[in-house]
């Protein structure tokens, strides 16, 4: 069996188990239309590029993902683009909002991409303005609201390795959020940020270091760490977890198969286990690569839809 | 064979109350058919409802039901629409019971599939209970 095979098995077997844990067991009479096709050649793809990570990775990924994209029903998805939640021209988030309304007040699932050294940006050029906003429009298609932000990138100040911005932008960000959100339909207290390589670094900063917070504290009441490069900024966040004395949210970790290298992330599960006596999630995300688990999110491949749905009714709502 | 099962079964379900509340209080073993009269339907997030007069057929008992559902945004993945049901609709409703009873003494159960006034059908319509 070769080693693609192998992944798409594995990925395939965690998942029923995940999905009947969570719902009971299933028919396939409630399956809508999906190319299933499309989701095989997706991760074959992804399998097929290997233990790598790239430009090229990153756009090929894309292009193995936008099929899936293009095929879903945006309507009854409002978006609402480019709003400012800082005064710097990056400091601009887009908003997925369901337009039926709420009887309720909804989850709100922020998003962070990554590739913040290397050029970051909300939207992925070359994704037909699918990603990364597919994890914000996941949020509205499940009846909450999203929020895909874009953050000020650490290069553009002089010191990257000192620079705060990062922190400082988590904390702005959540500011707006728990300013703005109630009013389309979101809870301010069911806040997730979702946050991608640089972007799980720079809310992991921020989850450790109370001056970086808001006066209340954390503002969340969760964390998606997906391929957190937690060292690659002088181990900054991970520095920080011992000497940490505020409130604890809870934290998922995603670890992916086929990232070449781990930058801190099972360093980050040790120090919290020690520190909380309690392990956060640590997922392995099999036959993925650093971005394909966050680019098949909202698309016909479910595969790591089990991990969020858990992490979600284990944190936020029990 | 186990990509295609895996595909199905992650999009039809793994959604539901994502929104809100986990469906563990669901017995998602059992699925009761609730027979009977829309009196409502709430076409609105977190979750979509159906309320429903039943009328006491088989295992489900007779009186109100409020049967909850997933998000509208999901639900119209599977047909559907803000006007699939009004008021007045006469339907088969099939979903799954509380494990536990309501402390309100509420019937609430967590959407499977439905027989609409017309004969058509959606979602998850389970031929033991037809």
């Amino acid at each position: 069996m070769n080693a693609a095979l192998a992944a798409l098995i594995n990925r395939s077997t965690l998942f029923v188990a995940l999905t009947l844990t969570f719902t009971g067991t299933l028919t396939a009479q409630q399956a809508p239309t999906v190319a299933k096709e499309d989701v095989t050649r997706a991760q074959a793809g992804v399998a097929a590029l290997g233990r790598n990570w790239n430009a090229t990775v990153l756009a090929e990924t894309a292009r193995l993902y936008l099929p899936l994209h293009q095929q879903r029903d945006l309507s009854g998805i409002k978006q609402l683009r480019d709003i400012s939640y800082g005064k710097h021209a990056k400091q601009k988030l887009d908003l997925f909002v369901p337009e039926q309304g709420f009887s309720e007040p909804g989850p709100v699932f922020i998003f962070l991409h990554g590739g913040d050294a290397t050029g970051g940006d909300k939207t992925l050029a070359g994704s037909g303005g699918q990603m990364f906003g597919n994890v914000a429009r996941l949020a509205a298609r499940v009846g909450g609201v999203g929020i895909n932000a874009d953050y000020r990138p650490v290069r553009a100040h002089a010191n990257r390795t000192g620079s705060p911005a990062g922190t400082e932008d988590v904390r702005e960000l959540l500011e707006w959020t728990h300013q703005n959100i109630a009013q389309h339909g979101g809870d301010p207290n069911a806040i997730i940020v979702f946050a991608l390589g640089d972007g799980a670094a720079h809310v992991a900063g921020y989850l450790f270091h109370q001056p970086s917070q808001l006066k209340e504290g954390p503002g969340m009441a969760g964390a998606i760490l997906v391929s957190g490069t937690f060292g690659s900024v002088n181990d900054r966040p991970l520095n920080l977890i011992d000497s940490y004395e505020g409130k604890a949210v809870p934290i998922s970790l995603w670890s992916a198969e086929l990232d070449p290298v781990q930058t801190g992330i099972t360093e980050m599960k040790d120090l919290l286990c020690r520190k909380y006596g309690k392990c956060p999630m640590l997922s392995e995300l099999a036959g993925h690569n650093h971005v394909s688990a966050v680019m098949s999110l909202d698309t016909a491949d479910t595969s790591t839809m089990g991990y969020i749905h858990q992490f979600y009714h284990s944190a936020v709502r029990k | 064979m186990m990509r295609s099962a895996t595909t199905i079964i992650a999009l039809s379900l793994c959604l539901t109350a994502f929104a809100h509340h986990s469906v563990a209080v669901f017995d998602g073993r059992r699925v009761v058919k609730i027979e009977g009269t829309v009196t409502e339907f709430r076409w609105i997030n977190p979750h979509a409802y159906i309320e429903i007069e039943g009328i006491g057929a088989g295992e489900s008992a007779a009186g109100h039901w409020s049967v909850e559902m997933q998000a509208p945004n999901s639900m119209s993945g599977e047909g559907w629409k803000r006007d699939t049901l009004t008021a007045g609709s006469k339907v088969t409703v099939y979903a799954n019971p509380l494990r536990s009873p309501d402390a309100a003494g509420r019937r609430r159960a967590l959407y499977a599939g439905i027989i609409l006034p017309d004969g058509r059908t959606l979602g998850r319509i389970e031929a033991d209970n037809r």
